[in-house]
């Protein structure tokens, strides 16, 4: 079973605090990463995907330190969608879902598979270029998928997707978490965040104000806990109503 | 080589037999002109004729060397716009051009006042230090925590390349007439003085580096994603910039010091290949060194048979017949903008 242990970790920049010192325990599901801008979330994945040292505590993959594994050790452990992908030259989108393969034994297959299920096949041959915005984001995390890692680190998969494909990815995202892959995502819809996470991490200004699974959250009381939560991180009245829905209180 | 599709082992091995022909051709060819089938005769049996001598002392040696030469700079181009996701990167974007035209400068020049004959082993050496010191330097000022930044390593290219040309430019007020001709010859670069030495040096350093680059083209994709997005699919970029900047500049100084400076092959051969075949690294490779070599091979033919006996300076060639194609490939194709996000 994987699992990712966050053990005490703080982040400084220039003396600043940037994430303060928080354990966190996630075994396979969806988990979501909800905050306000600046309130360290990306900062957070980029630690959990080895990107940056932990100031203090260690992050562990499977109970080993992230910062024990070789790239390549964590390439095939863990993928990663950043918010910045730079790319402009004109690979076809098959080739850049081969990008992510790592293993070239029936790479093909896999890519046919994938590209299926992100409905990607009918551009295969389409140069990433010339591809809108959405299109391009379907392609980045279809060769997230390729790499097939039991760890997916996502910072804002829905960018640019519109509702239908933002459904159909939260959907991916659940199914590919319920085969005992671990999948943290940073996500700006809270909605989307309640009806399909498996647990919910809420961070503000560094600080990790909430973390807890989904699952048991019938009575009204764990209702007003994560709405009290959210209202505090987002600092705007909050409520989640009997359907579980979210309701902004103006 | 595994990766490239049935259609492109065949593009590349048709292009390959064109580029044999083109060489037969440009055999043939020069201030005697000797028949193909007699090219064809004396190539499988050698013999004591003048015509003989002339294939294999003149214009084989030539031949070989302007097709390895022009081949190791398209590619060290592709390696470049690849490593720095930039399509105005060019062999000499880290210093190593402008180093190994300083490295020319200062051999003819100072050979003079070290009473040393600036022959042509010295000047060769000369550019190779000087062309692999800069790229040294420029790699030193990019390098903060064991990190290069792209952008650092840009600027530090550039104003490192216009300080050795500023000096090179003294150098050259410095000389007299004989060695500022040669300097000027040098910097617009020849094929005439080949010899079999230097296609020994084509043949036994030029190509492993071209196929170490070759083997580099599944990290130079991936590269294509961004530096982070490189690390996440576990590349070392570093160790990768590093070795393609060793490599690269091996075969821009090598080559300069061997024919002087050919601008124009590394920047444009490899948006060429990019118009016409995509940007997948391991044909893009292969063939930049096909079309990089049958243009350098086309320019020297012109270059020693338009004003026979005479010369033009290749330099001067290689722009001329490569830039209206390139205009035209882009004029075509300008739909398809090379790289934009």
């Amino acid at each position: 079973m994987s699992r990712l242990r966050v053990e005490q970790i703080s982040y400084l920049i220039k003396e600043q605090l940037i994430l303060k010192q928080f354990s966190l325990t996630m075994g396979s599901g969806l988990h979501v990463v909800l905050g306000a801008n600046g309130a360290g979330k990306s900062t957070l994945l980029s630690l959990l995907a080895g990107d940056l040292k932990t100031h203090t505590g260690r992050v562990e993959i499977d109970d080993k330190s992230v910062a024990d594994y070789s790239l390549r050790e964590l390439a095939s452990r863990r993928a990663v969608l950043t918010q910045e992908n730079p790319f402009g030259f004109p690979l076809s989108v098959r080739e850049v879902c081969g990008l992510g393969c790592l293993e070239k034994n029936n790479s093909e297959k896999l890519i046919n598979e994938v590209l299926d299920h992100f409905q990607l096949s009918n551009f295969a041959s389409k140069k990433f270029n010339e591809l809108s915005g959405g299109e391009k984001q379907r392609v980045h995390l279809a060769r997230i998928f390729c790499q097939q890692t039991d760890f997916l680190f996502l910072d804002e998969p829905l960018n640019h997707l519109d509702i239908q494909y933002q459904l159909m990815m939260m959907k991916l995202l659940k199914d590919y978490a319920s085969k005992g892959k671990v999948i943290v995502c940073v996500l700006h819809d809270i909605q989307l965040a309640l009806r399909f996470s498996d647990s919910i991490s809420i961070l503000k200004k560094g600080e990790l104000i909430f973390q807890g699974e989904l699952k048991g959250f019938s009575e009204e009381s764990d209702k007003q806990i994560l709405s009290n939560a959210l209202s505090d991180a987002f600092d705007i009245n909050l409520e989640i109503d009997k359907e579980g829905l979210l309701r902004v209180l103006v | 080589m595994k990766n490239l599709s049935s259609i492109q082992a065949i593009t590349l091995f048709t292009s390959f037999c064109v580029l044999f022909l083109l060489a037969l051709f440009s055999l043939s060819l020069g201030s005697i002109d000797i028949s193909l089938p007699e090219v064809l005769r004396l190539l499988q049996a050698p013999e004591d004729s003048a015509a003989s001598r002339i294939l294999y002392e003149l214009r084989l040696p030539r031949v070989l060397l302007s097709a390895v030469v022009g081949g190791s700079l398209a590619v060290s181009g592709a390696v470049m716009q690849g490593v720095f996701r930039n399509p105005l990167a060019d062999p000499g974007l880290i210093g190593v051009s402008a180093g190994a035209a300083l490295g020319i400068s200062v051999a003819i020049v100072c050979g003079q006042y070290l009473q040393i004959d600036p022959a042509y082993s010295f000047i060769a050496v000369s550019a190779f230090v000087f062309g692999m010191s800069a790229m040294v330097l420029v790699y030193l000022i990019a390098l903060k925590e064991g990190q290069s930044q792209i952008a650092t390593l840009l600027l530090a290219g550039v104003a490192l390349s216009a300080f050795c040309t500023a000096l090179s430019a003294l150098f050259m007020y410095l000389s007299n007439d004989q060695q500022l001709r040669q300097i000027g010859m040098m910097n617009l670069g020849s094929l005439s003085g080949s010899s079999w030495l230097d296609v020994k040096i084509g043949l036994y350093v030029l190509l492993p580096v071209v196929l170490c680059l070759l083997m580099l083209a599944r990290p130079l994709n991936v590269l294509l994603l961004g530096e982070s997005q490189a690390r996440h699919l576990g590349i070392s970029v570093e160790n990768l910039k590093l070795l393609s900047f060793v490599l690269v500049s091996l075969l821009v100084s090598v080559s300069v010091s061997m024919v002087g400076i050919i601008g124009f092959v590394g920047l444009v051969v490899p948006h060429v290949v990019r118009i016409l075949f995509g940007a997948s690294h391991g044909f893009l490779l292969s063939m930049s060194f096909i079309l990089g070599a049958a243009l350098l091979l086309i320019a020297d033919t012109i270059s020693r048979t338009l004003i026979s006996p005479a010369e033009l300076p290749i330099g001067i060639l290689t722009a001329l017949i490569g830039c209206p194609f390139f205009i035209f490939l882009l004029f075509r194709f300008r739909q398809q903008v090379l790289f934009h996000s």
